[in-house]
């Protein structure tokens, strides 16, 4: 970041190239759409490059990328209520999520119709679940579960305490239980079912 | 803000706290301490309820593995790009924006290809932007190369490099050898880098065609025994075309091959002739000199077409044997020298002066030594104290400009120069508003 912050163009280049796709992950999950996570993630390389000349020596580049992550993805999840403009997934609180998380669970039950899923929906059903969650929940298991972040980097991120940080990540994994333990408990022996291939 | 949202956490943690799921989350998550994590283990082998909660919360979590990939988005990386380096451009509006701009371009090709080997379409576009390197460093050169077949022919010319320009010869070259590329645009200022740029803009924008004969110009050159020195005979050969008439052109080129070269190598000569005339070495106008003295001695008559008062001055001398030849040559015919004449000029002349005539073809003697005669009356008649300001405006010149002048005869050269010297001195009164008038 500091040859980035002298201009270097090939360092800004290979940032990119780093982020990019962990930008994308984790923005994806956090407004649900691919072509919005697309446009988040160089608005967010934008703000780097603008923002470079304040890079702080120093600091985790990857608690200040993200940091600027948490807040473009705030920013744009903010402006979408305000317009109204999309069916959102729920954001506001576990609390809310709740009939999302009943229906997932009534789907993934055996109320349905007893069969396996396969590798997409299982992807497909995690992906719900996590949707389930709210905004922040999301984003702090997101930066822990495939950035690897510790709580102090997590809270340094989202502008928390740690011991806000661990009590956030307690209820996302209780919340994220909740909702596939009936698929976990059937799907991966859904009865009338030949054994294996199923997780 | 980060008040607001810390308040709202530590209130949902009290509400809905559970001590032994945050104690259960921080030990997947690795932020235990040593003696809470020794706690933990040791609940853990007698309480099979927890236990059994620790795999519930662990194979969720493995479940988010589950979760698709996000594949690396080549695209996105270059649109990336372009819009920071946009938003650079339309930010500072600098040159060294549009540095940044091919730079990044180039950059992200280049890492991507690093860092990306297995994506085929990186691979594709960084070996075709390496390929094409030589191509865009002679874009315009190549594009106005009228044939592949001239290549081998040019070679045969003696002398074409004298068409090089300064910006040709002090050009960077692209190296040849293709695995020295990266290294080299690796090395490139960034003017350099912007110049490419724009180049690259415009070959992109050429038909699929256009682009394979450029690149076709460019493997036969690579394909000679030299090819820098090819290179360098192509950019000669383009500067010869360009310095013809239209009509000049198309006569030149629609010639057999061998008649082509034929023109060319008279072309060049003429160029030798004319370079020589106008770059005139102080030895070589010293020789005319002294060959007019001999030559006025052996011809006292040519000094009785002076008025009876008139003196000699400096310079004077080639004047007047110029004057001389040509009433000869009114009164005889056939050529304004004879041998014995031009023999004993030459032994004055420069090397370099005698090279050139070595050259040149018997018809071509004449002419030759006509023009650098002429060159050399023209300038040593602009020392003459009485045209100092003539001769001052004349310093002013560009060489085409003076060669203007130079073929003149000193009368001539005068009159015109006057004509030069007034319309100037017009010229700037209205530049200064007409606070001078055209006479002053």
């Amino acid at each position: 970041m500091l040859r980035v912050r002298d201009d270097d163009a090939e360092a800004f280049a290979e940032l990119v190239m780093n982020y990019q796709p962990r930008l994308q992950r984790i923005l994806q999950h956090l407004v649900g759409e691919r072509d919005t996570a697309d446009d988040l993630v160089q608005d967010v390389f934008l703000r780097v490059y603008r923002a470079r000349k304040t890079y702080v020596p120093g600091a985790k580049f990857s608690t200040w990328i993200f940091r600027i992550a948490n807040n473009v993805a705030s920013n744009a999840v903010r402006d979408r209520s305000r317009r109204r403009e999309y069916q959102m997934v729920d954001f506001s609180g576990s609390q809310q999520a709740i009939p999302a998380m009943d229906q997932l669970a009534v789907a993934s039950s055996s109320a349905m119709p007893v069969r396996r899923l396969e590798g997409t929906e299982r992807a497909e059903m995690v992906r719900q679940a996590l949707n389930s969650l709210s905004e922040r929940q999301r984003m702090a298991l997101l930066l822990s579960k495939f950035e690897g972040l510790s709580y102090q980097e997590i809270a340094d991120t989202m502008g928390m305490t740690t011991k806000a940080v661990r009590s956030l990540l307690s209820r996302s994994r209780e919340n994220l239980r909740q909702i596939l333990q009936p698929y976990m408990e059937h799907g991966a022996q859904p009865p009338g079912e030949e054994s294996g291939g199923a997780k | 803000m980060k008040d607001v949202d810390d308040t709202q956490e530590h209130w949902m943690v009290d509400d809905h706290s559970d001590s032994d799921q945050e104690l259960l989350t921080a030990f997947l998550d690795g932020e235990l301490t040593a003696e809470e994590n020794a706690q933990l283990q040791q609940r853990l082998a007698s309480d099979p309820k927890l236990k059994n909660q620790l795999e519930s919360m662990r194979s969720t979590w493995n479940m988010l593995d589950e979760l698709p990939q996000t594949p690396a988005d080549i695209k996105l990386t270059q649109t990336t790009m372009e819009l920071v380096a946009l938003d650079i451009k339309t930010q500072q509006k600098k040159r060294r924006t549009s540095w940044w701009l091919f730079s990044l371009a180039t950059v992200v090709i280049g890492v991507l290809g690093g860092l990306l080997l297995a994506n085929f379409q990186v691979r594709r576009e960084r070996t075709n932007l390496l390929r094409d390197l030589p191509v865009l460093a002679n874009f315009q050169v190549f594009r106005e190369l009228d044939s592949v077949d001239i290549l081998p022919e040019l070679a045969k010319l003696k002398h074409l490099e004298i068409f090089l320009k300064e910006s040709d010869v002090n050009r960077v070259r692209v190296p040849m050898d293709a695995d020295a590329r990266e290294a080299w645009l690796a090395q490139s200022t960034p003017e350099r880098l912007q110049e490419l740029a724009d180049v690259k803009s415009h070959f992109d924008r050429l038909p699929e065609n256009e682009q394979e004969k450029l690149r076709t110009v460019h493997q036969k050159i690579a394909a000679s025994e030299d090819p820098v020195q090819t290179t360098d005979l192509v950019r000669a050969y383009i500067n010869l075309l360009r310095s013809l008439t239209t009509n000049e052109r198309a006569k030149l080129l629609d010639k057999p091959m061998d008649q082509r070269i034929e023109g060319l190598q008279g072309v060049v000569q003429r160029k030798r002739v004319a370079n020589l005339a106008q770059n005139m070495t102080d030895q070589d106008k010293e020789a005319f000199r002294q060959w007019a003295r001999d030559l006025l001695w052996e011809r006292p008559d040519w000094l009785m077409v002076r008025g009876p008062n008139e003196g000699l001055r400096p310079g004077d001398e080639l004047r007047i044997v110029v004057q001389g030849l040509f009433r000869r040559r009114m009164e005889t015919g056939g050529s304004p020298l004879d041998t014995s004449e031009i023999n004993k000029l030459r032994n004055y002349l420069s090397d370099q002066a005698n090279e050139i005539l070595d050259d040149a073809n018997e018809s071509e003697i004449d002419f030759t030594l006509t023009q650098w005669i002429f060159a050399a009356m023209a300038r040593g008649r602009l020392k003459d104290p009485d045209f100092k300001e003539l001769a001052d405006m004349y310093d002013t010149f560009s060489d085409t400009e003076r060669e203007i002048y130079d073929w003149m005869t000193p009368g001539e050269a005068k009159t015109a120069l006057t004509r030069k010297y007034r319309s100037r001195i017009v010229e700037d009164g209205m530049r200064d508003g007409g606070r001078r008038s055209p006479e002053q």
